[in-house]
Parts: C-alpha cells; sequence; structure tokens
C-alpha cells in the first residue's frame, strides 16, 4: 500500500465516501499537463475544505484545487501531484442581495449559472464579468486565475469587483477579507492577494462580487480595416474619446476568419466596439462611431444586435474553445502590453508567425492593452518545436520591449518543458516567494506551477 | 505679552485647529520650505503647546513664529477658519517679553524711535523722491490745509525702486484737480513694522501723531497707496477721516470724470492682489474696475485671485527677518504669473512690486512689474 | 542608538540640511489629523529612492522603526510614530514624473498632492478619479497607503481601483518595482497588496496611475429632506433600483449648519438632511436618469429636489461638502470620524442606532457621509480638553463600530485602522483572519520596522 492510499480512510471521513475519486481511470479525466492525481475529493462544505487542507497540510500532500478544469493548462508542468481539490460540488449562490448590488457565492458555481440566475432576480442584474469558457468556467477558476474578458474596458477586473473572499489558508485556517460592504480598508487586502494567486496561497470557497443593473440597451460596431495601422488608430481613437464602450477588440484576418462574424468581407482586421447602457448613449455611439469610421476609411459599418451582438461576443470569448472543437493543436498567449502599443505589437507577432510558417489569430482587448494569440501549425504543432520555441521567445521580446509579459497559456507539454510559461522573471518575485513560503510554509498548494517557481 | 494673557486670549481659537492640514496646500511658507514648522497647523499646534505648558519657548518657535507672511490665506481656506496669524502676532509678543526675537527687529526699532521710518534715515529726507519731478507746483504737494492727505508710506518714500508710486500719484492728483496734501518730513511711520514685530505697545506715539496731523490739516479723506498703512490704519486708528486705498480714489475720481483715460493700451495685463488690500481689507473690485476702464487692456486672472491671492513673500516682515525664505515665495509668485501668459503684472503695493521685481531683476527674468498708479497716468496721456 | 549618533549616520545620507531633530520639530511630526500624538527620534526630507533605500537599510540594520509621512491628514492615527524612529518626510519628492496620455497613465513622486495632478491633467482633458475630501493636500503617497476614497468613488471605485503600479522600497531597503504601466503582470498583485497598507509594509517612491478622459457631462443634484431616515432610505432605493450614480452625498442638520456658516453652499438651514446626487457619463440619457433618481427622491419624501444650473452651483454644492468635516470644528473644537461601513440596505437602520448611541453617551453627533458606499462617517463633536469628555468619545466611537460590524458592515472605509481600532478589527476578524494578516507583514517586513505597531492587533496564541 502507497503512502497515499494509507491516508485515504481519512479523507473519506472527511467529505464522505462518494465524494471522492480513486480510480486510476477517472483520474485521467482531472490530469494536467498529462500527469494524473492519485485522488480527488469533492468536499461539499467550507468546512471540510478546511479539514481536507489541514490534513494534507499535517501529512505533506499537494493539493491542485480544480473547479471545471478549463484553467488547468496554465502555469508550470505540476512535480508532485496528490489530491485534486473539486469545487464543485461548493456551488451555491450564499447571499444574492440585489437590493445592495453584492452577490456571495461559493467557488464551485458557473458563472454562466449566476448570469442565469441573476438575470432573473428582479428587474435583472449581472455579474460585469465576460471572461473565457462562458459555460464552463467556476468562479473560483475565474479568480483564481484573474480571467477577463473585453469588458474589462468598463467594469474592470476580479479586482475591481471583487469585496470579499473567504479561502481556506494550507493551515486549514478559514481565513475571510472584505465583506458586503463596497468600501472596505479594514486590515490588509487579502482578496487582492488572492485574486489571480492560481490556487497558491488558498483555497478559494466563497466570493463576494458587486453587482450591476442589465443594461437597457446594448450593440455592437463591427469595423474592419485593411491596415491594421488603421485598425490601431481608430481603436485608439475611439479610447481617448469621452465615448464609453464597454470593449474596444481589434482582431486580426485570421480570427476574424475563425469566429466568423456576419460582415461582408472577412480577412481584413477588425474593430469591434462593444455597447453597453442607457438607450439614448447606445445609439448616438452607434451613429458618431460609425460615421467617424466612415471617415477612417473602414470597409464596412456593421451593427449587431440582439442574438447577433451577444454571438458574436461569446464566440470573442470562447475562442480557444473553438479551436479545439476543430481539433486544433495550438499554442495561446496572454501578452499584457502597453495600451498604444497594441496595434504594433499586433503587426510584430503576426511577422514572427509567418516567418516561422504558423498561422496566428489575434484578439486584444486593445484598450486595456491584453493581447490574446493563438498560433496554430497546420499539421501540428509538434514537428515544428524548435522553430515554435524560437517564436515563444520572439514574442516574449516584443511584449518585454513593450513593458509587459508573455504568458503562454497553453502548449504541448514538451514545449512547456523548455521554456518558463510565465516569461521573463520580474524583480517582485523574491517578495512574492517569501510570501508564499510564510503562507504555505510546506508548499502544499498548487506548488511549483506558478510565476517565480511558486 | 505673558503666556497667561496668551492662554486667555488664544487658547480656544487655537484649539479650534484639529490639524486636519489643508492649510498646507495654500501656506506660501510652506509651499518653499515643505517643513511643518512653516504650516499654519504647526503654529497652531506650537502656540497651543506652549499654552498647555508641553513644551517650552524653543529657538526653533522664535523662528517659526517670526516666518509668517501674515497673508491670512490660511485663517480664508481655513473650515473653522482659525485666526493663526493673530496666534502668531501674540506669540511674538510674548518673545519680545522674554526678550528672544530675531535681532535685526531692534535696528527698526530704533529706526522708528529715532527717527520716525523704517529707513533709519532723517524723517525730512521722505520728500527726496519728489526730485525727479519736472515741473511741480511751488507748494511741493505740501500744503497747511486740504480736503484730502496721501498718506505716503516709509517703503514708497525711502527706496528708489518704489519712488515711481508717489511719483505718479501725485501727478493723478494733481491732474485731477484733488485738493490734496502729503505730510512730508511730518508723516511718521504708520506702526505696523511694530505690530508685526511683537510690540505694538510702542506704535501709539506714532497712531497720536498721525492721528493729530490729520485733525491739523483738517482733511476729510486720508488716501493710501501702501495697502499695509492702509489696513493698519483701519485696524488701529481712530479717526473720523474718511480712508481709503488709491484704487478707491481712482476708482472715484473716474466714477466723477476727473480721470478720463486717453492712451488705450494694447496687452494683456495680470493682477495681484496685496493680501493686506485685497484678503485683509477686501477691496478687490476697485483695482479691476480700473484697469477694465483703460481701454485695449486684457485683464488675465492669476489662478489665485481675489480671497485666494497668494502673498508675493514680501509680507510680514518676512523681508527682513529672512530674505531668502521671501525671496523663495517671489519666485512661486513669479511663476504663477508667467502661467498667465501675461507679460506684465499690476499690483497695488510697494512692498509686491519690490518683492517681485527686486527677485525677477536679480535673477534676469523678463517681467514687466507695474504699480496701478503708472498704468492709470500712462493711460490718462501727457504727463504733469 | 543615541540620537546624536542617529542624526550624524542619516545626515551622511540626506544631507545634514534635511535632517530635523530640535525637541520643536519632533513635537511637530507627532501629530496627524487624529487625536492621537507621540514623538518620533528624528525627521528626514530624502530627495530619492536611493536616499530613502539607504535610510530604510539603516532603520533595518539598527531596528529603527521608519514611517513614511506626506501631509499628516490621517484620521486613524496611522502616521504617529507610537513607538518612536524615524519619520520619513516626503515634501522633497513631490514631482509629476510622467503624463502619458496615450497610455492613460501618469506616473508621480509620493510627495505631490494629488489636486496638483489633477490640474495638469484637466489641461489635456483627462482626469484622475479618486477624491478624497483633502486632495488638496492628500499626497498620493498617502492615497497608495490609505487607499483613500472620496465622493466618486462610489462609481469609479477607490485608489486600489487607479493605482497600477508603484517603484516601492521594502523594509529591508531593496528597491522593487511592483505592477506597472501594463496590467496584469504575471504573479501576486502585490501593488493590490500594498495599497492600503498604511505604510507597514514598504514605502511607495513612486505610483503609476490611471487616467481617463472627462466625462463628457455631469450633472448634480440636490434633494432636501425633513428627516435623515428618509434621505437614508433614498440612497438605498436609488441603488435598488440598479442605478449607480457618480455620487450620493448625504449631510444632516448639524453639518449643514455648519458648512452655512463656514462656506454658504446653499443648502437650507432647515432641513434635517440634504442629499448630494451626481450623475456623469455622456449627455443622452442624462436628463431621464435625473428624472428617475428625482423621482425616487420625491417617493422617500424629499421635500424639494433641485439641480445645479451652473458650474459655479455645483461648485459651490461641492465646498460645502468638502469642507464639511472642517466646519464642524465651528461648533466645537474637536471631531472623531467613525468610519463605519454598512451594505447599503443597512443605511437607515443603522442611522437610527446612531443616534441612539448620541442620546446615551449625551454627545453631539453630526453625520456627513459617503451614503453610496454605505460609509458613515458620524462626527462626533467634543473638546479634547475635558478629559471625561474624551473618554466618552472613544467609548461612542468604539460602540458604533461595533453597530456597524453588526450590520454586516465594516470598521473602516476608507480611513484606515491605524492606531485608532486596532482592537475593533476584532470585530470584524477572526483570530485565524488575523493571523493570514501578519504572515503577510512577516513575509515583508519580519523585523517589524515599517510603521510598527499599526492596524493588527496582538492575537492571543
Amino acid at each position: 500500500m502507497s503512502r497515499i492510499e494509507k491516508l485515504i480512510p481519512k479523507l473519506k471521513e472527511i467529505v464522505g465516501e462518494t465524494n471522492l475519486i480513486q480510480d486510476p481511470e477517472k483520474l485521467k479525466a482531472c490530469s494536467v499537463d498529462g500527469k494524473r492525481p492519485k485522488v480527488v475529493v469533492f468536499p461539499g462544505t467550507i468546512a471540510e475544505v478546511s479539514k481536507v487542507v489541514a490534513y494534507a497540510n499535517e501529512q505533506s500532500l499537494t493539493i491542485l484545487p480544480m473547479g471545471n478544469g478549463t484553467k488547468m493548462g496554465i502555469g508550470t508542468i505540476p512535480g508532485k501531484m496528490d489530491v485534486v481539490l473539486s469545487t464543485l460540488r461548493l456551488n451555491r449562490m450564499t447571499d444574492c442581495d440585489c437590493d445592495n448590488l453584492t452577490l456571495s457565492a461559493e467557488s464551485g458555481i458557473t458563472l454562466g449559472e449566476v448570469q442565469k440566475k441573476l438575470g432573473q432576480e428582479g428587474k435583472g442584474y449581472f455579474l460585469p464579468l465576460d471572461p473565457p469558457h462562458t459555460l464552463k468556467a467556476t468562479l473560483g477558476g475565474i479568480v483564481a486565475t484573474n480571467s477577463s474578458g473585453p469588458g474589462r474596458l468598463i467594469y474592470g477586473t476580479a479586482r475591481d469587483l471583487i469585496i470579499g473572499i473567504k479561502a481556506v489558508f494550507p493551515n486549514g485556517d478559514i481565513v475571510a477579507s472584505g465583506g458586503k460592504t463596497v468600501k472596505n480598508v479594514s486590515g490588509y487586502d487579502m482578496c487582492k492577494l488572492l485574486i489571480g494567486s492560481y490556487g497558491t496561497l488558498g483555497i478559494l470557497c466563497e466570493i463576494t462580487f458587486k453587482l450591476l443593473p442589465l443594461p437597457e440597451r446594448e450593440a455592437t460596431l463591427l469595423l474592419p480595416f485593411v491596415r491594421l495601422e488603421e485598425a490601431a488608430q481608430f481603436g485608439r481613437e475611439i479610447l481617448q474619446s469621452q465615448y464609453l464602450p464597454s470593449s474596444i477588440e481589434i482582431l486580426n484576418g485570421m480570427a476574424v476568419k475563425k469566429i466568423n462574424p456576419p460582415i461582408a468581407q472577412q480577412g481584413n482586421y477588425l474593430v469591434a466596439i462593444g455597447l453597453e447602457g442607457v438607450a439614448e448613449s447606445i445609439e448616438r455611439q452607434v451613429s458618431e462611431i460609425g460615421e467617424r469610421a466612415k471617415k477612417k476609411s473602414a470597409l464596412e459599418i456593421a451593427v449587431l444586435r440582439s442574438e447577433s451582438h451577444s454571438s458574436f461576443w461569446k464566440a470573442i470569448r470562447d475562442f480557444s474553445e473553438g479551436l479545439a472543437e476543430e481539433g486544433l493543436n495550438f499554442i495561446s498567449f496572454k501578452s499584457n502590453i502597453l495600451i498604444s502599443r497594441c496595434g504594433e505589437v499586433m503587426g510584430s507577432y503576426e511577422k514572427i508567425a509567418k516567418e516561422s510558417g504558423v498561422d496566428c489569430g489575434l484578439i486584444c482587448h486593445s484598450g486595456n492593452g491584453i493581447l490574446y494569440s493563438y498560433v496554430f501549425g497546420g499539421k501540428g504543432v509538434r514537428s515544428k518545436k524548435e522553430s515554435l520555441l524560437n517564436l515563444i521567445r520572439e514574442f516574449s521580446l516584443v511584449a518585454v520591449k513593450n513593458e509587459g509579459h508573455p504568458v503562454v497559456e497553453s502548449a504541448p507539454p514538451d514545449i512547456k518543458k523548455r521554456i518558463d510559461v510565465w516569461g521573463e522573471p520580474r524583480g517582485d518575485y523574491e517578495i512574492m516567494r517569501r510570501l508564499k513560503k510564510e503562507i504555505d510554509p510546506k508548499g502544499i498548494l498548487n506548488p511549483g506551477r506558478f510565476a517565480g517557481g511558486i | 505679552m505673558k503666556t497667561e494673557q496668551l492662554k486667555t486670549l488664544f487658547y480656544d481659537e487655537v484649539a479650534k485647529c484639529n490639524h486636519c492640514g489643508f492649510c498646507l496646500a495654500h501656506c506660501p511658507v510652506y509651499t518653499v520650505t515643505g517643513r511643518e514648522w512653516a504650516t499654519p497647523r504647526g503654529k497652531n499646534v506650537l502656540v497651543k503647546a506652549i499654552i498647555e505648558g508641553k513644551i517650552d519657548w524653543t529657538p526653533e518657535i522664535e523662528e517659526t513664529l517670526f516666518r509668517c507672511t501674515g497673508c491670512k490665506l490660511c485663517t480664508q481656506t481655513c473650515f473653522p477658519a482659525v485666526e493663526t496669524n493673530q496666534a502668531v502676532l501674540a506669540g511674538r509678543e510674548c518673545l519680545v517679553d522674554r526678550k528672544q526675537y530675531p535681532k535685526v527687529v531692534d535696528r527698526v526699532v530704533e529706526a522708528l524711535e529715532t527717527h520716525f521710518n523704517i529707513s533709519n534715515e532723517p524723517n525730512a529726507n521722505r520728500t527726496l523722491w519728489m526730485e525727479k519731478l519736472e515741473d511741480i507746483p511751488d507748494h511741493r504737494f505740501q500744503k497747511e490745509k486740504a480736503r484730502v492727505i496721501y498718506f505716503v508710506g516709509c517703503v514708497a518714500a525711502f527706496y528708489p525702486m518704489a519712488h515711481k508710486i508717489p511719483q505718479t500719484f501725485v501727478q493723478i492728483l494733481h491732474k485731477a484737480d484733488v485738493d490734496f496734501t502729503i505730510l512730508g518730513g511730518e508723516e511718521w511711520c504708520c506702526g505696523f513694522p511694530l505690530i508685526q514685530a511683537g510690540m505694538k505697545e510702542k506704535m501709539q506715539k506714532l497712531v497720536e501723531h498721525n492721528q493729530e496731523k490729520v485733525k491739523e490739516i483738517g482733511a476729510e479723506t486720508v488716501v493710501f497707496a501702501c495697502p499695509s498703512c492702509f489696513h493698519t490704519w483701519k485696524e488701529k486708528y481712530q479717526t473720523n477721516a474718511e480712508l481709503l486705498h488709491s484704487t478707491q480714489f481712482i476708482e472715484r475720481l473716474i466714477g466723477e470724470g476727473k480721470i478720463t483715460f486717453q492712451n488705450g493700451a494694447d496687452r494683456a495685463v495680470t493682477y495681484h492682489d496685496p493680501c493686506d488690500l485685497g484678503r485683509n481689507s477686501k477691496v478687490f473690485d476697485a483695482p479691476r474696475n480700473i484697469l477694465k476702464r483703460i481701454p485695449g487692456l486684457n485683464l488675465v486672472e492669476l489662478e489665485g485671485n481675489r480671497q485666494l491671492s497668494v502673498c508675493c513673500g514680501g509680507g510680514g516682515d518676512l523681508e527682513m527677518i529672512d530674505p531668502a525664505l521671501s525671496a523663495a515665495i517671489a519666485q512661486r509668485k513669479i511663476e504663477e504669473i508667467q502661467r498667465t501668459g501675461a507679460g506684465e503684472v499690476v499690483t497695488s503695493c510697494q512692498q509686491c512690486i519690490r518683492t517681485i521685481s527686486g527677485y525677477a531683476r536679480k535673477h534676469k527674468i523678463k517681467l514687466k512689474v507695474r504699480d496701478i498708479t503708472e498704468v492709470v497716468l500712462e493711460a490718462m496721456g501727457s504727463p504733469l | 542608538m543615541e540620537r546624536e549618533r542617529m542624526v550624524e549616520e542619516l545626515s551622511k545620507i540626506v544631507g545634514k540640511e534635511n535632517v530635523l531633530s530640535s525637541e520643536t520639530d519632533l513635537f511637530l511630526y507627532g501629530y496627524d489629523a487624529s487625536l492621537f500624538k507621540a514623538k518620533p527620534d528624528c525627521i528626514l526630507f530624502p530627495g530619492s529612492t536611493e536616499e530613502v533605500s539607504q535610510i530604510v537599510k539603516f532603520c533595518h540594520r539598527e531596528h529603527i522603526p521608519v514611517i513614511a509621512r506626506g501631509s499628516g491628514t490621517n484620521l486613524s492615527g496611522g502616521t504617529i510614530p507610537t513607538r518612536g524612529g524615524i519619520i520619513l518626510h516626503f515634501s522633497r519628492m513631490n514631482k509629476i514624473l510622467e503624463i502619458d496620455i496615450e497610455n492613460q497613465r501618469a506616473v508621480v513622486e509620493p510627495g505631490l498632492f494629488t489636486l496638483a495632478l489633477k490640474n495638469q491633467l484637466a489641461r489635456y482633458g483627462f482626469v484622475y478619479q479618486p477624491d478624497p475630501a483633502s486632495e488638496k493636500v492628500s499626497t498620493f503617497g498617502g492615497n497608495f497607503a490609505e487607499n483613500s476614497g472620496g465622493p466618486h468613488c462610489l462609481k469609479y471605485g477607490v485608489t486600489t481601483n487607479h493605482i497600477l503600479g508603484a517603484e516601492v522600497v521594502l523594509p529591508d531597503g531593496e528597491v522593487i518595482q511592483v505592477g506597472g504601466k501594463a496590467l496584469d503582470n504575471p504573479g501576486y498583485d502585490l501593488t493590490g497588496l500594498l495599497v492600503g497598507s498604511e505604510g507597514t509594509l514598504g514605502i511607495a517612491t513612486q505610483l503609476t496611475l490611471r487616467i481617463m478622459p472627462k466625462s463628457e457631462a455631469v450633472k448634480t443634484m440636490l434633494a432636501i429632506y425633513n428627516s435623515l431616515e428618509d434621505a437614508g432610505r433614498t440612497v438605498s432605493a436609488i441603488i435598488a433600483d440598479g442605478i449607480v450614480p457618480a455620487t450620493l452625498e448625504i449631510l444632516d442638520k448639524l453639518t449643514i449648519k455648519a458648512v452655512e456658516e463656514s462656506v454658504h453652499a446653499g443648502f437650507p438651514l432647515d432641513a434635517e438632511a440634504v442629499l448630494l446626487i451626481e450623475i456623469d457619463g455622456l449627455k443622452d440619457g442624462m436628463e431621464r436618469l435625473a428624472e428617475r433618481i428625482m423621482e425616487i427622491c420625491r417617493k422617500n419624501n424629499a421635500r424639494e429636489v433641485k439641480s445645479a444650473k451652473t458650474e459655479a452651483e455645483r461648485t459651490q454644492l461641492w465646498a460645502g461638502r468638502k469642507g464639511a468635516f472642517g466646519a464642524l470644528s465651528r461648533l466645537r473644537p474637536n471631531y472623531l470620524v467613525c468610519d463605519g461601513t454598512v451594505p447599503r440596505t443597512k443605511l437607515p437602520e443603522v442611522l437610527v442606532q446612531v443616534m441612539e448611541v448620541s442620546k446615551k453617551y449625551g454627545l453631539t453627533i453630526a453625520n456627513v457621509f459617503h451614503a453610496g458606499d454605505g460609509n458613515l462617517h458620524p462626527l462626533i463633536l467634543f473638546d479634547e480638553r475635558d478629559e471625561e469628555e474624551l473618554r466618552k468619545v472613544h467609548l461612542a466611537g468604539s460602540e458604533i463600530m461595533k453597530l456597524c460590524a453588526d450590520a454586516g458592515g465594516t470598521i473602516s472605509g476608507e480611513h484606515g485602522i491605524g492606531t485608532e481600532k486596532m482592537k475593533e478589527m476584532f470585530f470584524i476578524f477572526s483570530p485565524q483572519d488575523i493571523a493570514a494578516m501578519r504572515k503577510v507583514k512577516k513575509a515583508f517586513d519580519p523585523e517589524d520596522i515599517c510603521n510598527p505597531g499599526k492596524i493588527l492587533p496582538e492575537v492571543q496564541a
């Protein structure tokens, strides 16, 4: 009997017999970068999470927290992988206080389900986050990875929307920070520390968000341009104006082709402007921004509303799911760069991809300087390993030159082995390691997968 | 003043200061020094601590209390309107009582006691500025009886840099047919420097002399081109005569049709409100109304104007006590003036002119600094 | 270490003229806008990050506390040198280093006044959104340390939402850059953690800020009430209706009186409360939204609702709000601001409870607060020279904190914990919560050099 097998009875005692998976075949579904955990536990309450973690800490078992697993590929290939702690049974909305415009919910519930329920409350509300994996992403996964979408331009990201987190720390303590007040400076802002910490400091169990009422009206302007510079320039012009779009996306031709939006000519650069808010202001922006685009040589001005509006933005969010459904092998990057340099960086990335002989889809939250790149190499990226490694290096150089970092969010394990997926190390990693050491001295939470070797 | 008196008079006042710190944005001394001792808050705290016996009269407190321009912008912008400058002046009186004050003050006191002017020259020299004037009447503007007295003030009388003010103002009055006189050698300092020095009990002799002169001459009106003399008279003198600043008087003459402007002026100017004229005597409109009447003149306001005007650095005897600090404040003032884009600043105070133009000249900054009387005379056309 | 030697050593770093250590100066850097006082050992005026780093290294080596300070407007005693040590004053590091319109960022030094940046940004049609009432003197270093709020934070978020990066001197003197001009840097969000850490984790020497184009239109309204509760109810109703205005500020009768004596904002003296409402954004639909808000006000018994017709009128209304704290010292010399925050649905009931505390202790309490955020600011008025009264003030203050905590709220919305509310931390946090925060402190500052004795109460093992 292996060591872990000896510990299973105790884990079963905590979560219940049926809430634990040991069957190797079933464990496959929870594998990360080809590695399989030894056991998956499904605690049903925060107290159970606390007990599991405290026990794992005592026994020095490593824990990988997981929801629906949509982000598990992000990060360094895991080393020791004992327990996967699934949050899927923590799936309740614990305090839906629409009158206060706040929601507390457990981490295993999907954002999709939350949005559905909020939409039916009173006059209709929503949680203003629109990250990838519209239907599958759980709140825990979204927050742990600080996942976001095009709407961040106007609504911000998790750090702007979360006002409270209850998490289980590596010693098993249930630690609450923040609360349900929209302003709070009592003690350290532990929420900020936990958001985007990739499960390395604590298991997120319950999260409190600020809510908003559903916008009166929504619309999208699709504005294709022949040249990248024109598209980028137009995006900047709108960003610097007093208009208040909810998103300004720039897509390259390859991304447009994959998404196939309802416009006449597909192969060009596309500026997609999302508008949400008061009816009158939406109508004015549709007409004035459209008018401006015409003057700036946009090839056409397509206005999307209702169904076509929502499905366009869903396709943007779920771009990588679309690639996976096509069965494509791809490497994806998230590069954060200066907002004024989005066009240049997109141009450089296209050039680098071309030189490497691969296709490259680019989707840029141009108002926030966040560029997602998807590199797919026709007959599989495997045969082109060396040139892809070179491409990653070059992407990285370009991002660093523009004050950012490219993070490789997904890649085949044999490529991941050769690189630091988190990009060039930063000067603040040392203090991050000290934080990790202080909070998780035994290194049991998702060890070795995060930036700086954390 | 004794510390006990300080407590009786000012304990409640300084206790109103809640240390909110909003005065830091405005105090010109803090703006250039960045030190807490300079802040009105710090001064309130120290006076309170002295009263409560928590701190002694240290040399630093002396330094602090003698470094306040008396501009009172702090009180203007303080929500409970703490009268910090009053407490500061009372603190200076306590320091004087302890013989703990800057030595330079003694020189002024001595000058005032022997010659009745701050310049320590024979008081007859008060009319030397007239020598440059041509074609002046035989009475040389000194008459036994007159309806109006022009009280020239020590700085304008003794410092060549400020001579232009009496030179132009008498011409204006003369051209406007005003029955006026100056006091010449019989004009004594108004006493303002003594208030600032914490020795206000010594000013009584000066006050009485000047009041007596007004009576002798039978003047209905006393006019001042110096805002500090004007303010001091208004606060400390008892007289039936009407007290007016030159700008108010000129405004009246314009209204009566006695001053008309022949010469247009196609240029932009800005106007600096002297603390003792504007904020402390509430004369804001007269100078502006005058400037607006001059054809072609375009008045561009400073960022800090009217009640929010920032001191030039010359107030509160600061130029005498700490010239470097005074100059540093003047530098900020000049920067503020330059930001208006106007190449000329008009003001109505000889001390502001001295401080601002003195700094500009020393640092070779191209800036026209003029008293409003000069601008008026020029616009009136031909000289005397 | 003896003071003389300390001064000598530190003079080598910043120059003699930038060290103060006289009795008087020690007195002058021992207070802020709170009720606390203490004495530092000396005061330094560093001129560069390098100097700050050297000073902190010295403090680290010699185990001397170091406390960064700007304009000293702190309301919770965060800048009080309770254990002595060195005050770092940032008046020499007060420059705007860069206004980068293209990237919508500004880079500033910590000693810069908030309003000084805003005035410069206005030339480009840009704004930095947070607007603490003290913005004309509050420094960016202070905003960073305290995570300052302000009326417009209702819509735009607090300081933490607008500081994107910082150069920070860690408690061992090492200089690091956290965050930056680009968003979403890999690794932990140290910027987010450091903002609001009240100077206990490190000292910021440069801040990178988010700036944005100014709103096209703004509309300011004033609703007048015969009851404070109705004003509170209106706020809950506006939020519940799904409207998030730029600001929702309440001033009660006592505050109105003080404000009118001080700045003449035009608030009616016979009203029990006024609600200051501002919406901004694109001009389209604004009138309709304003009408909807005014309708909610009327439904909740506002006796009158009017809107500012000119920019001057708007400025005047805001002058009344911004000067409210100070104006109250016209009534009594001192005030204690309780910075409790509650879920917005709880406003009316907590306001009633606050007034019960006022009656219980026989203390005058004025209310002026960021109602839209649920951020109460009951101001207890008193004269600190009356010791018995002062004692009651502290008890009442703590009791109000408890009320807020019990209503599902918290003990500080924007002023910080500082020296004042460490004990009250237990109203909202378990020993485990505090222990977790202590780990953070330990990771950054194991020797407890940076602003020691603040925020975190001792937890009994």
